[in-house]
This record gives C-alpha cells, sequence and structure tokens, in this order.
C-alpha cells in the first residue's frame, strides 16, 4: 500500500472532509449553526506524579471524564488482542458528524496545586486507538499482543505504541522492545530498538512510547513485544494511540491555545475518537492537586 | 502555491486535508551531553521517528563524496506536494530529565539535514578529502551551515581544532577557507559544532577539504550541511514551547520536496534529557 494513500482513516493524508472554507464560516457554524462542543476536562493527579521527566496517562484516574474502560488481553491469534477505543466510556468524545469534519479549536488547561510547587508541564490529548493488556513487566519474555483492527487511522500511519503501567513495577527499570509488528505500510515482521523506562520503579499510569525500525512512520498493528530488562515486578498495558495537541501548563493559571488563529494547526477530532489525556511531569511534590481544563471542538458542513 | 489567504489556509486545512501533522520522540536520557551550551544531534538517537543512518565517507573525486539526504529514513519527512509549497504552521517540543528540572532547560532548532560526510578522523592532522555531493536542495547555497558532528568521543584531554581547508561558497566562488573552530575538552559522540565561513560568505554549496590542524587523541566526526528552518524555540522543562508560522513571528518557512527534516538541541547540563514534539506542515494549490 502506498504509504501516502488515503485510507479513509488517516489524517496526515490528503483527505477530503467539510471543514470550513472560510474564517467567516467557522464564526457562522460556531454561532449561528451551533456546531460546537465544550467539554472540560477534571483528573484528580494526586499522588501519581512524583517523578519528574515522565508521562504519565490520566486513563486510571477519576475524574471528568471517568476512569476508562480495561483492556482485553493480547492474543495468539492474528486480529484477536486487545480492544478497540470508539466512542470509548472513559474517553472525552463527541458525536459523528460525518459528513462533516471536526476539528480541534482551543485547548486550555492548567495544573492547581495545593502545596505552591510548580507543576510545570505539558498536557496532551490523543486518540486511543487500541490497548492490550497483560504485559508481565517482571519477567524478560515476549508477550503475544496481536491486536485488533485500527478503528481509525487504519493505515498506521503516525500511529505510536505507548507502554502503560498497571501495576506498579519495582525494583529495577525496565526496558522493553517492539519485536514485531506490522509498519504503515503493511510490511511485518518490523522491530524496534528497546526502551529504557527513564526512571526506577515507574509506578501505575506510567507512559512510556516505544521506538519504532528506523525509516518506519507508524504501527498498523503489532504482533508481539518483548520485555527486555525486567522491573522486577509489574503489569502493563500496549496502547496504540494518535498524539493530537499538546499545550504547556503552569501552576494554579490557565493556559490556553488557539489551534486557528494563534496556532494553525486545527487537528482533525474523527468520528469514534476517544480522547485521552497524559502529562509531561515537571514536579516530583507527592502532595499534588488536579488537572483541570477545557477543550472546544467544531465542525462544518 | 502556497495559501493564497488565512481564509484558504484553513479551507485546505479543514476542507481539502491538505496537512501532516508529524509527532516526535527522541531518547536521550541515558546519555551523557557535552554540557551545557552545547549543541546535540538527535539523528542517532532511538525514537519516532527511529536513528538514521551515518553518511558516506568523503572522496577524492569532485562531487563524489558523502551522502545526500532526500526523504531519509531516521529523518521527519513528508511527501511531495509540488507544484503546491509545504509550509511550517507550527511546530514545538517539551523534553525533560528525571535528574533535575534544570537539565529540560534547552533549545530546539529544526533543520532539513542536506549533505553528511562520515567517518573523518580527527585523531591525526592533515587535510581530509570531503569532495560533497551536490546539494538536493537550496542548490546554490545560500543560508546553509556547515556543523561537525562528533560520532566517536574524543579521549585524552584533547582539544582538537578543524578549519574549512576549501569550499565553494553560495556566489559559486571556490577555493574559499573558512575561519578555524576549536572543540571542547573531550568533545562526546552526538555534541555538534558550527563550522565557521570565511568572512563575507552567507552559505555554502560545496566542501572539497576540511583541515585538521590541531588532531585529538582519538575522535571521528561528520561534516553535514544543514538549512535551519525558522528560529529556534527556547523551551522550559518538561512544557511543550511552540512557534507559530503563520500570525505569530515564523513567516511560513517552506519545507521544500525531498525534505529530511531533523531536530537538534542546545543542552544545559551532561544529562541527557528525553524529548517530544510536533512539527505541523499544510500547503495549498
Amino acid at each position: 500500500m502506498d504509504r501516502w494513500a488515503y485510507d479513509g482513516g488517516g489524517y496526515s493524508v490528503t483527505s477530503v472532509g467539510v471543514g470550513w472554507p472560510t474564517y467567516d464560516d467557522l464564526i457562522n457554524q460556531i454561532t449561528v449553526n451551533g456546531k460546537l462542543y465544550p467539554a472540560t476536562h477534571y483528573k484528580y493527579i494526586g499522588a501519581v506524579s512524583t517523578i519528574l521527566g515522565i508521562h504519565f496517562g490520566a486513563w486510571t484516574l477519576t475524574g471528568t471524564p471517568g476512569i476508562g474502560v480495561t483492556a482485553a488481553a493480547g492474543s495468539g491469534t492474528p486480529g484477536a488482542g486487545g480492544t478497540a477505543h470508539t466512542n470509548e466510556s472513559g474517553s472525552t468524545n463527541f458525536p459523528n458528524q460525518s459528513p462533516a469534519t471536526k476539528h480541534l479549536l482551543t485547548l486550555a488547561s492548567t495544573a492547581m496545586n495545593t502545596v505552591g510547587s510548580a507543576l510545570n508541564g505539558t498536557l496532551t490529548i490523543y486518540d486511543r486507538l487500541v490497548s492490550v493488556s497483560g504485559i508481565n513487566m517482571g519477567a524478560v519474555a515476549t508477550t503475544n499482543i496481536n491486536n485488533v483492527a485500527l478503528p481509525r487511522y487504519t493505515s498506521g500511519l503516525d500511529v505510536e505504541a505507548w507502554i502503560e503501567i498497571t501495576t506498579a513495577v519495582s525494583p529495577s527499570t525496565p526496558s522493553v522492545e517492539l519485536l514485531s509488528y506490522t509498519n504503515e505500510l503493511g510490511t511485518a515482521g518490523r522491530s524496534g530498538n528497546a526502551v529504557v523506562f527513564s526512571t526506577t520503579s515507574p509506578p501505575v499510569g506510567t507512559l512510556m512510547p516505544l521506538a519504532l525500525a528506523s525509516g518506519d512512520q507508524g504501527i498498523r498493528t503489532v504482533e508481539t513485544v518483548r520485555v527486555t530488562v525486567s522491573g522486577g515486578s509489574g503489569a502493563a498495558n500496549l496502547v496504540l494511540l494518535r498524539r493530537l495537541a499538546c499545550i504547556p501548563f503552569i501552576t494554579n493559571q490557565i493556559n490556553e491555545f488557539d489551534f486557528v488563529t494563534q496556532y494553525p494547526w486545527m487537528p482533525r477530532i474523527f468520528d469514534g475518537a476517544s480522547l485521552g489525556y497524559m502529562f509531561h511531569n515537571g514536579n516530583s511534590n507527592a502532595s499534588q492537586g488536579d488537572l483541570v481544563g477545557l477543550m472546544r471542538v467544531g465542525y462544518g458542513g | 502555491m502556497g495559501f493564497t489567504s488565512f481564509d484558504d489556509l484553513i479551507n485546505q486545512v479543514t476542507v481539502n486535508g491538505k496537512i501532516y501533522s508529524r509527532w516526535l520522540f527522541k531518547k536521550a536520557q541515558g546519555t551523557t551531553l557535552q554540557g551545557n551550551g552545547i549543541w546535540q544531534r538527535t539523528w542517532s538517537l532511538n525514537g519516532i521517528p527511529s536513528l538514521g543512518a551515518e553518511p558516506a565517507a568523503g572522496s577524492g573525486t569532485p562531487g563524489a563524496g558523502g551522502t545526500a539526504y532526500t526523504l531519509t529514513a531516521g529523518s521527519l519527512n513528508i511527501p511531495d506536494q509540488s507544484p503546491a509549497t509545504k509550509h511550517v504552521l507550527t511546530w514545538g517540543m517539551n523534553g525533560g530529565s528525571s535528574a533535575a528540572v534544570a537539565d529540560g532547560r534547552v533549545a530546539y532548532a529544526l533543520q532539513d539535514r542536506l549533505v553528511g560526510v562520515g567517518a573523518i578522523s580527527i585523531a591525526t592532522t592533515g587535510s581530509k578529502n570531503l569532495n560533497t555531493i551536490a546539494l538536493p536542495r537550496y542548490t546554490t547555497g545560500a543560508g546553509l551551515e556547515v556543523w561537525a558532528e562528533v560520532t566517536t568521543t574524543v579521549t585524552g584531554g584533547t582539544t582538537p581544532v578543524v578549519h574549512l581547508l576549501s569550499y565553494t561558497n553560495s556566489a559559486g566562488t571556490a577555493g574559499q577557507v573558512g575561519g578555524s573552530y576549536t572543540f571542547p575538552t573531550n568533545p562526546v559522540a552526538g555534541s555538534m559544532y558550527p563550522i565557521p565561513l570565511a568572512d563575507g560568505d552567507v552559505g555554502v554549496r560545496s566542501i572539497q577539504t576540511l583541515n585538521v590542524d590541531t588532531a585529538g587523541t582519538s575522535g571521528v566526526i561528520n561534516i553535514i550541511i544543514v538549512k535551519q528552518l525558522g528560529a529556534a524555540i527556547q523551551g522550559a522543562p518538561y512544557a511543550f514551547a511552540p512557534r507559530a508560522g503563520v500570525m505569530q513571528l515564523e513567516a511560513l518557512p517552506q519545507v521544500f520536496d525531498g525534505a529530511s527534516l531533523e531536530v537538534r538541541f542546545q543542552a544545559a547540563s551532561t544529562t541527557g534529557i528525553d524529548m517530544f514534539g510536533s512539527v505541523v506542515i499544510g500547503y495549498g494549490g
């Protein structure tokens, strides 16, 4: 398959939608036709974010949206492993509007912190595509993934694989590699170099991206992953996701990006998208507060 | 064919889908950087995209040395869209280490990697043949920079010195001689250094020879020719630092067909950091 051929699901490829032909039309669609969805987020970070420089996911945290669904395990049968997410419980999601295309207009967030120490970092929203549970982080071993088909971005272009810790790892620093995956071109049997976690004993919620093979630009399916260095104990999901947008956040200050005029990005939110939140942590204080914010998604047509 | 208006940009992006939003992850945690103020490459780092190959060696034959980069594995690249022109709409980076907040206070620059020559020993003095292959883009050489990338760490407490012994500038004048550059003591693999041009020159079309004036006890370098796209970003630790290409500062830097983009960063310490980012490129036509 041509890497750049339109597959009906990808973005980063030439696709035809029904967005806004002009800025005036955007204003008209929002204010006259009401084609706008605001969605707030509130996630209680609590004491999970105590390690500098690590990405944490909010999928398992209480708040708004609530805790996300638990993924099914990997499988020995190709195409049978894990859970595909479409307007998933625990995600931020919006009604389908096809043929109109939905786009992120703004994203705002603050990290409320009651102890006054800095909580600078980055909030990234992503479209959670497939999750696969059952990776034992406590042993050097290969785990079958064989994920179900991607529900969106079906070629796999720009789709990434992240390890999401679901049971705390202790006491060591694990390392994980994509042992066998199919890239965005449909080439099977690809493998990436091992990635060493950036902290010892990563806690629940830690997210770590896995490396691709040189020249690859995405993942269509993952057949197997391998823990190359044991963390001692712990368990993890493999999450296939597409990052959509990110903003910096500053302690107790709201920070908002306009993705139309300020940073003209307008990332598309596909029908069925199941948006999750992750943050790049810049504080080691255990008495953290909350991640609170708002996104606005509009559509034309 | 770019964007005829801001309205057209919105139309091309949201109606015609003429946008690429590419994401980066580069892992330098676990590596040792040269230190505060010294630039480092990401070309050799694991991640997304993953590491690129080292370039071919120089040659004694004019135009035969090294590797030209066009949509090269290891780079961030997007498909050709000629006659439409692609432009950076916004890009940004966030990075940090798990060791100390200050490690993440780095600057980032986005550049198009054009030509590289590898396997240049700086453990011996004298003239080294480069005779770079033709530039694949920016073919006059205007606005291009020359950098040295250390691929094998220099040891023994030595401070190598090099200069461009003979190059052709962007006006086509051959035999130009650049100023000397003194490396820091024991430059580590992955660090990179800007190599001066001759007074008055504003670019480089080809390099014939590099001279090692003072050798290191050991050490191997690449010489690369790059085009920086827009201004660098000053990152804050862990916090996404963006640049806007349309309304803010950047004036929509063009990404030519075949571009092989990479990010370099100016370290704040010797501790490696993990880096994340995005580059958003749109096109009209």
